[in-house]
């Protein structure tokens, strides 16, 4: 598939050389070298520079930071598999293997996680890319918010924080399962599910649907790939993890853990919490095991439901291909979903 | 122009950074100040498998937008601006064109997000959450689980013990006559008694679990009179002596300092 939003005037010169034989401009490739040293030098002079002297702010950044270094090899192994798919994996391949009947197509798709263990945020360019290649939006959905959850990385790290007690694990997946399905199945019912999606995704979509293979090397391909993904889920993430860093160094977690004992309030308390921290689904069972006997056992399994599917720098990323609207409904369901799962696991459990 | 050169070159510059940034942060042994230990190597590799792609990237841009003339680098340009352009702006809005002022606010905002992410993450150094005062919620480590999995150290080799094997200890409910012949010598950060007694204070380090995100005071309580006159709320000291039931009300273990004295930040603060 090639980027061939070329307008037709240009793409005909453009395409009948392979561009692997030519020459590299040194001038440019030398500035390019040049910002890279730059950047490294700066980061060496600056090692013992004065901090800030504001703890609060100093703490917000720390936080941002740990964030960002905890997320980012896992965007970029979401957009290598995203690329990898994209590329090298034909449309009729992805849509002949999967079920023909809407329900089943979202039920394996739901575990897909199982093969490409990646969390949430390597997910998002991972959907991105089935959307692109022709995947429905509810499909995708499905796949999205199942995977950080159904995958084998997840279940491992979950089973041995807490083994089988209080029906932790088992509820996760469940739980997990279920309210994927469920907003899949939403989204199928909508009138026209595209409109749910930004209109320059959308497009973009449409766009590469409609493209033929061939006409480019497939490293170029892949290296535009990565130039674009990269460039929207990036500065979504950064600005996501600013947030919750900021939120994290000003508001006390001592509110929260006050309200742990009540059946009711705990669940709703560390769904906030999940919101706010938006740690990584591969690893967020063994905070939840910090939390563990602070809080009922219907609001940690709603904490490590709720949290991979929905928290602050997901929104942030999710924005670049769903609506606001999308995504305050889809906010709405998981919550709500996460909210029931707790509050039964705690009254009827 | 600014908002096209941004567009094709944003992601790329942030990956930089963050690749940058987690090498150096490798390199000199200070990705502990953001990780946990265990995510150090995945967290390295995908680091160094990002900079081979943003090299790639660089190189493969340059070569096909040289091979293809002006024309054509000006369309490869036109295909990344119509694929995530409008991403940026992050407004729902009519497809084209993008109206002139969303342009430049768009091109603002990338700006202000890279000069920010280049100070944050490349400009200001390594820095570990402060420390200082705790809440008595923060300081009850009854509830805490953090500490279940302690093997047994009852006996061990108590001279290395750190504040989380201390703590897990007396969570455990030993008492100061079980306690009797281990003696510790250990670090953290001082934070005064929630409750103002001059002679208590607590010695304090954060658990981590994942990431600095989560983290977690664990401490442990040290008598010692007026201890604020040696030392300061916050500082990193060296405390050894051994347990004994406290002096003050109510019966609990305390450590009973022999010496105090302030050090250096430890280049690893946090236990994990």
């Amino acid at each position: 598939m090639s980027r061939s939003t070329l307008p037709t005037s240009t793409r005909r010169p453009t395409h009948h050389h392979r561009p692997s034989r030519a020459p590299i401009p040194t001038k440019r490739l030398l500035v390019a070298a040049g910002i890279l040293v730059f950047l490294i030098a700066l980061r060496f002079a600056t090692a013992d520079a004065a901090p800030i002297p504001i703890a609060a702010a100093r703490d917000a950044i720390t936080l941002a930071i740990s964030v960002i270094i905890e997320s980012l090899p896992f965007v970029f192994l979401g957009i290598g598999l995203s690329i990898a798919v994209q590329l090298w994996v034909p449309t009729r391949v992805i849509l002949r293997i999967l079920p023909k009947n809407a329900f089943g197509r979202r039920v394996v798709l739901s575990f897909l996680g199982v093969l490409l263990p990646v969390c949430e945020c390597g997910n998002l360019p991972l959907a991105r890319g089935l959307m692109s290649r022709g995947l429905t939006v509810s499909d995708s959905v499905t796949f999205l918010l199942a995977a950080p959850i159904l995958n084998p990385v997840t279940i491992i790290t979950t089973y041995q924080a807490f083994g089988w007690s209080d029906g932790i694990l088992v509820s996760r997946i469940a739980g997990g399962f279920v309210i994927a399905n469920l907003v899949g199945w939403m989204i199928s019912r909508h009138p026209n599910p595209t409109n749910l999606l930004t209109p320059d995704f959308a497009a973009s979509c449409r766009h590469d649907q409609a493209a033929l293979h061939g006409r480019r090397s497939r490293g170029r391909e892949a290296v535009e790939l990565f130039s674009r993904e990269t460039t929207s889920m990036l500065p979504a993430l950064f600005i996501g993890a600013a947030i919750a860093g900021t939120i994290q160094a000003a508001a006390s977690r001592e509110f929260l853990v006050a309200l742990g004992g009540n059946p009711v309030w705990s669940v709703i308390a560390l769904m906030a919490l999940a919101f706010v921290i938006s740690i990584c689904s591969n690893v967020d069972a063994f905070f939840a095991l910090s939390l563990g006997s602070t809080f009922s056992p219907g609001a940690l399994i709603a904490f490590l439901v709720f949290g991979p599917m929905i928290d602050i720098k997901m929104l942030a990323m999710m924005r670049t291909t769903f609506t606001t609207r999308a995504l305050v409904t889809l906010t709405s369901v998981v919550a709500l979903g996460a909210l029931v799962l707790g509050l039964g696991v705690n009254f009827f459990a | 122009m600014l908002d096209r050169t941004l567009t094709r070159w944003l992601g790329i510059l942030l990956s930089a950074f963050g690749v940058v940034a987690t090498l150096w942060l490798a390199a000199t042994g200070q990705l502990t100040l953001y990780i946990h230990p265990r995510y150090v190597v995945f967290t390295t590799v995908m680091a160094a498998i990002g900079g081979l792609l943003v090299i790639g990237a660089v190189v493969l841009t340059f070569r096909g937008s040289r091979k293809t003339g002006r024309e054509g680098a000006t369309a490869a340009l036109d295909s990344i601006d119509d694929h995530v352009g409008h991403d940026l702006a992050g407004h729902d809005h009519d497809h084209n064109p993008r109206s002139p002022l969303r342009r430049r606010l768009s091109a603002a905002g990338g700006v202000v997000l890279v000069v920010a992410a280049a100070i944050a993450l490349l400009a200001l150094p390594p820095a570990s959450l402060s420390t200082g005062a705790l809440t008595a919620g923060e300081l009850d480590t009854t509830s805490s689980t953090t500490l279940d999995d302690a093997p047994n150290l009852v006996g061990g080799d108590s001279a290395n013990f750190n504040v989380k094997d201390w703590a897990a200890l007396l969570r455990q409910g030993l008492t100061a006559g079980d306690l009797a012949g281990m003696n510790a010598d250990t670090i953290g950060f001082v934070a005064p008694d929630p409750a103002g007694d001059p002679d208590l204070f607590y010695l304090a380090r954060y658990s981590i679990t994942c990431c600095a995100v989560d983290a977690q005071p664990i401490a442990i309580p040290v008598e010692s009179t007026r201890w604020a006159d040696t030392v300061k709320e916050g500082e990193w000291v060296r405390v050894a002596g051994s347990f004994r039931d406290s002096t003050a009300a109510g019966a609990t273990t305390v450590l009973g300092a022999t010496s105090i004295e302030a050090i250096e930040e430890p280049t690893e603060p946090y236990v994990f």
